[in-house]
């Protein structure tokens, strides 16, 4: 079975797109390990879902009891179900002969799964842009379209030792006692992403702005942001309790702030002139 | 009546914020900042109380008269109200 490693874990996708996706971008290396994330589509499988005992009941999903340890939740068109184990380590995604086939449905479920992954062992994808400057990294956390992968742009033509990790979704990870950015093969675009992992310096939160100014930010408006770019299933409250504790702790652990900008190259060159002020580019990078 | 479920409050240095898990998370976007006072209130709602039981506790833990308590305890179960964030039925009354 075709592995990659990504964040320190070992992926097996099986008969998913985003799996031909990584193996294009030959960044992410197989190694030779029993998988600890294990997912595979099963495409024009036909199913019936059960009637019996229901969870709870969402918008978008049914969740029905446990069975032997495992978990199934159909989606609200009754049409794609996924089944997983209590800590995401194996997915199976099916679709019915009636769901038409999206590689953005299935990209969808291998991002939200495996950062749940990550969240039981302590880390989790990170939606922002993932930025190695030297030997540290910085993400980039702020809401769709407030200018993420611009800022991403202006920090890489500013400053040349600069190298994107992932423009989409990096993960952050936690090994002895640090927390690490992992570059994940989770972005929009190919050649915006590598697999390296720095040591985590700190988080920027990106506002648009009409002047530049960097901010110290609260830790509810820290929190706020933060739930915001945890992904996660939302049809598991377990999830999110992961996610909430994971916040406060890299509220605690990390340094955080807030970066109003109007996306212009000066305000690049103010973040990093900024950042090396406050000392967050001094460390030496150590690979995973 | 009560608080919902999926509502986690946590203390975040000297702020209280509420934040939406699970089903709550998608009914609620967003979260909840509270003062001392809204957090005392909000751990007392997790289980069923009237609104009488809730001026008790606040005349019993803070320095204020009945009817300051009982007017802002007013107002906060309106907020709450307003944001559909209460159980209100019978098994919880």
């Amino acid at each position: 079975m075709r592995t990659a490693t990504v964040a320190g874990c070992t992926l097996a996708l099986q008969g998913c797109d985003t799996m031909r996706h990584i193996d294009k971008l030959a960044r992410f290396p197989a190694v030779d390990a029993e998988p600890s994330f294990r997912m595979r589509v099963e495409r024009d499988v036909p199913f019936s879902c059960p009637k019996d005992k229901p969870l709870f009941e969402t918008a978008v999903s049914r969740t029905f009891a446990e069975r032997d340890g495992r978990y199934t939740v159909y989606r609200g068109d009754h049409k794609t179900s996924m089944t997983y184990d209590a800590s995401y380590t194996d997915v199976c995604l099916r679709l019915s002969p009636q769901t038409p086939y999206e590689a953005v449905r299935e990209y969808l479920a291998v991002l939200q799964c495996f950062s749940y992954h990550l969240l039981c062992t302590g880390g989790s994808l990170l939606h922002s842009a993932g930025v190695a400057v030297g030997e540290v990294g910085v993400a980039l956390v702020g809401r769709p379209q407030v200018g993420k992968s611009t800022m991403a742009g202006r920090i890489l033509r500013c400053e040349p030792t600069a190298e994107i990790l992932c423009e989409d979704a990096p993960a952050v990870i936690k090994r002895d006692g640090r927390f690490w950015l992992c570059g994940t093969p989770f972005c929009g675009d190919d050649d915006a992403c590598s697999a390296r992992t720095v040591p985590l310096r700190g988080l920027v939160i990106l506002e648009q702005g009409a002047e530049n100014r960097v901010t110290e930010v609260s830790s509810r408006e820290a929190m706020f942001h933060l739930m915001e770019a945890i992904p996660r299933p939302l049809y598991d409250g377990g999830a999110s309790e992961k996610a909430v504790a994971l916040a406060m702790e890299w509220i605690d652990a990390l340094p955080i702030l807030k970066f109003e900008n109007d996306g212009s190259d000066a305000a690049g060159e103010l973040l990093l002139r900024t950042l090396r002020s406050k000392g967050w580019f001094t460390e030496r990078t150590t690979h995973l | 009546m009560k608080l919902k479920d999926g509502l986690l409050l946590r203390t975040l240095g000297d702020s209280h914020v509420v934040v939406p898990v699970g089903q709550a998370a998608i009914d609620l976007r967003g979260m909840i900042t509270l003062n001392g006072t809204g957090a005392f209130l909000w751990e007392r709602l997790q289980t069923p109380q009237t609104e009488e039981a809730l001026v008790k506790a606040l005349t019993d833990t803070y320095a204020v008269d009945e009817a300051c308590a009982a007017a802002d305890v007013k107002r906060f179960l309106e907020i709450l109200r307003e944001h559909a964030l209460l159980d209100e039925t019978e098994e919880t009354v």
